[in-house]
């Protein structure tokens, strides 16, 4: 048998589930998932950039989605390899628009409470789309380069 | 992070109040609530106008948690006090960045040097 350097198809680690709208119920997934970054190499940056993104998807998902109605579900499917994690959570809400949602970056919200959730998936994801409804969010993270 | 036991842990340096967050994630609802609670109970009793949180024991913060800062920061403002943080990790200095909290927050590396920057 011949191994490569760098094989073309690196092995991808996938988790799909779903779970009813309870603050805690997806934490053994986002332990799951940042394991899995760690046992293949994603630096210590990365792999919190990732975490930040599960919290903060997953939060919205509950909270905003299906404001906490513990009879409405989230799903979760999340792949990880050596170069690339990809992260989908679907809600069963209504969906938001971005552009009516108060920008925390602006003076006059800089020191309001809420809305930074999705700053912060921004921020920390490399690429970062949501389906036409708005109630569901797909991020991607490239492992960061070396400074 | 368990409910029974405390969220922060206070001491004096000189006339200043350091409160240390004792969990090492901020990131469940329930707990960052408690959390939020001890912070806005110390800072209506407390009897000096300084104020700084610790955060060396925290590797990881959620945006709830950034709320509960900010809400801290607006009571302090409202009662006087001067509020300084310290010992953020660079993961979670990020955070601060990305939401630009690292220009509403005075922010130190250490304790001390936060203690004397108020």
């Amino acid at each position: 048998m011949t191994t490569t350097a760098e094989s073309p198809n690196p092995p991808v680690w996938k988790i799909d589930r779903t779970f009813p709208s309870v603050f805690g119920k997806a934490s053994s997934l986002i332990d799951e998932v940042l394991a899995q970054m760690t046992a293949l190499g994603w630096s210590n940056r990365d792999v919190f950039a990732v975490n930040m993104a599960l919290e903060e998807s997953v939060s919205n998902a509950i909270e905003h989605g299906n404001h906490g109605n513990p009879k409405k579900h989230f799903r979760v499917i999340c792949t990880v390899s050596e170069k690339l994690v990809s992260i989908q959570v679907r809600d069963e809400g209504k969906g938001f628009r971005r552009d009516l949602v108060p920008n925390p970056l602006d003076d006059e919200n800089i020191e309001t409470p809420s809305g930074r959730g999705t700053l912060l998936i921004r921020g920390f994801m490399t690429r970062v789309n949501y389906n036409d409804a708005g109630n569901e969010i797909t991020m991607e993270k490239e492992p960061t380069p070396a400074s | 992070m368990s409910n029974a036991k405390a969220r922060i842990m206070n001491h004096y340096v000189d006339d200043a109040v350091v409160a240390t967050c004792m969990d090492t994630r901020l990131n469940d609802e329930i707990g960052i609530q408690q959390w939020g609670e001890e912070l806005y109970g110390l800072v209506d009793r407390l009897k000096t106008k300084k104020l700084v949180i610790n955060f060396q024991n925290v590797i990881f913060m959620s945006s709830s948690s950034l709320r509960v800062l900010i809400t801290v920061n607006s009571r302090c403002k409202g009662k006087g006090i001067k509020l300084a943080l310290c010992g953020i990790n660079d993961n979670i200095m990020e955070a601060f960045k990305i939401t630009r909290l690292d220009s509403v927050f005075k922010i130190k590396k250490g304790e001390m040097e936060a203690v004397k920057s108020l």
